[in-house]
């Protein structure tokens, strides 16, 4: 039986093909197929590079319902591994741009390791200085804001 | 309701600096933002009110905390933070509430935040006493506690299970961990539906003071990691034991050994799987691993 496939297209223009059911993971294209079937679907916000990765993601996460139950290649554990993995290979910019994708076609599980990350990569840093250098963040505080910030919210050390 | 006219209208993540330059935190939504902070320790969280000046207070509106009262000057302070997020919080419901505390300190204090904690249907409750020295008896209203997620306690006692409801349940964690009856935690883990029917989302954790015969979860078992280093003592080895000979698909079972069983370096990181023969040069310990009958042919025991 060949498997239903349908087109997605990026911001650049450039069209990726992909099966429904990998596609179906984002709560916003299983709505669009089922209003819109046969239809490209223009994702004008999102880049051929994001978008290659989120299919890429969605791929490895598929759960083939061939009648058999649960029919996924990977075991959880196997894919936590692999997530890990996924994300650790993803610099910061394209992380935070992975992350608005995920929010945007609302995939939870992607959504849900992408801020694992940002919020690991926070948590790595000393101070909200090294914060501010890791994530391109300007300095709109002075120093004495910065410490009267810290007084009143009961810093813990 | 997301349309293809909301798609044309949404800016497109381009911009004219290089990608490295662009500072994306800023733009992110509040929604986004708390589920970030959910994933940070809570003296992180407060770090980042520095960075923005919305994000001054932002801190406050998380319904999570993770917090460890080895952050903190004095027990007072890490208290008064402890009353005040769930002060803030009264009225709403709370995502997760995770405290490492010290007993010795007030010990009836954990068992009035559990008390609240659980009136604001908390999802997941991790709590653990620094000391692990049982004598704090867990709050029973968190066996009936029906918005729980993911439980995990550290270093106290449970118990007796009389009434148990706990429709989420999906994880269970106890280390070091003392029932006041041997079969409570059959009984509390019969009792969770979810956890029962074993999706493979389970991984359950068990110190070796676990005497309970845990019946109904042993056919939804994949992992198992025995925290307390084994000293080769007759219960110890009894747990691994039962767990090897009772599990039909227990993949990996992971244990350290204590220092004093410790030979040389060649017992770290040994991985034994099932055909391999045991050799003369391994402690007795290895032997009686190895030599436990197991009821799922692909169980790898790790030696951490």
């Amino acid at each position: 039986m060949s498997k239903k496939m349908i087109v997605l297209k990026s911001s650049e223009g450039v069209s990726f093909v992909v099966e429904e059911a990998v596609a179906r993971q984002s709560k916003i294209i299983s709505f669009l197929v089922e209003e819109f079937p046969d239809r490209e679907l223009p994702l004008t916000n999102m880049t051929s590079e994001i978008l290659r990765k989120t299919i890429e993601y969605c791929k490895k996460h598929v759960v083939e319902d061939d009648g058999g139950g649960d029919s996924s290649s990977s075991s959880s554990g196997d894919l936590k591994e692999w997530d890990v993995k996924f994300v650790a290979e993803i610099d910061q910019p394209r992380l935070m741009d992975l992350l608005m994708a995920a929010n945007y076609l609302d995939i939870p599980s992607l959504l849900d390791v992408t801020c694992q990350k940002v919020a690991d990569t926070i948590a790595a840093c000393n101070d909200e200085k090294e914060i501010r250098a890791t994530f391109n963040i300007e300095n709109d505080f002075t120093e004495e804001e910065v410490e009267a910030i810290r007084m009143e919210n009961q810093y813990p050390i | 309701m997301f349309t293809f006219m909301d798609a044309a209208r949404v800016k497109p993540a381009l911009s004219t600096n290089p990608p490295s330059e662009v500072d994306r935190l800023s733009s992110l939504t509040d929604c986004l933002i708390f589920q970030i902070f959910l994933n940070l320790p809570t003296k992180d969280v407060v770090q980042t009110s520095a960075l923005y000046t919305r994000w001054t207070t932002l801190w406050k509106d998380v319904h999570g905390l993770d917090l460890d009262t080895e952050d903190f000057n004095t027990h007072e302070i890490f208290v008064s933070f402890v009353d005040n997020f769930l002060e803030r919080n009264r009225g709403s419901s709370i995502h997760l509430f995770k405290v490492t505390y010290d007993s010795s300190y007030k010990p009836d204090l954990v068992n009035r935040w559990v008390d609240t904690a659980v009136r604001l249907k908390v999802e997941h409750l991790d709590v653990s006493d620094d000391l692990s020295a049982q004598d704090i008896m867990m709050n029973p209203k968190v066996y009936t506690c029906s918005s729980l997620v993911s439980l995990r306690l550290v270093g106290m006692s449970l118990p007796s299970p009389e009434r148990v409801s706990l429709p989420s349940l999906k994880d269970i964690v106890l280390i070091v961990v003392e029932y006041t009856n041997p079969w409570a935690l059959e009984k509390l883990i019969s009792q969770c539906p979810v956890l029962e029917n074993g999706t493979s989302e389970n991984y359950l954790m068990v110190g070796i003071t676990v005497i309970a015969r845990p019946w109904n979860l042993l056919s939804s078992l994949e992992h198992v990691d025995i925290e307390r280093p084994l000293k080769g003592e007759a219960l110890g080895m009894a747990l691994v034991g039962y767990l090897l000979e009772n599990s039909p698909n227990l993949k990996k079972l992971s244990l350290s050994l204590h220092d004093s069983l410790k030979k040389g370096i060649s017992v770290h990181k040994l991985t034994l799987s099932l055909d391999d023969a045991p050799k003369k040069e391994e402690s007795d310990i290895f032997i009686e691993l190895l030599n436990f009958p197991r009821l799922s042919c692909s169980c790898q025991i790790i030696v951490r």
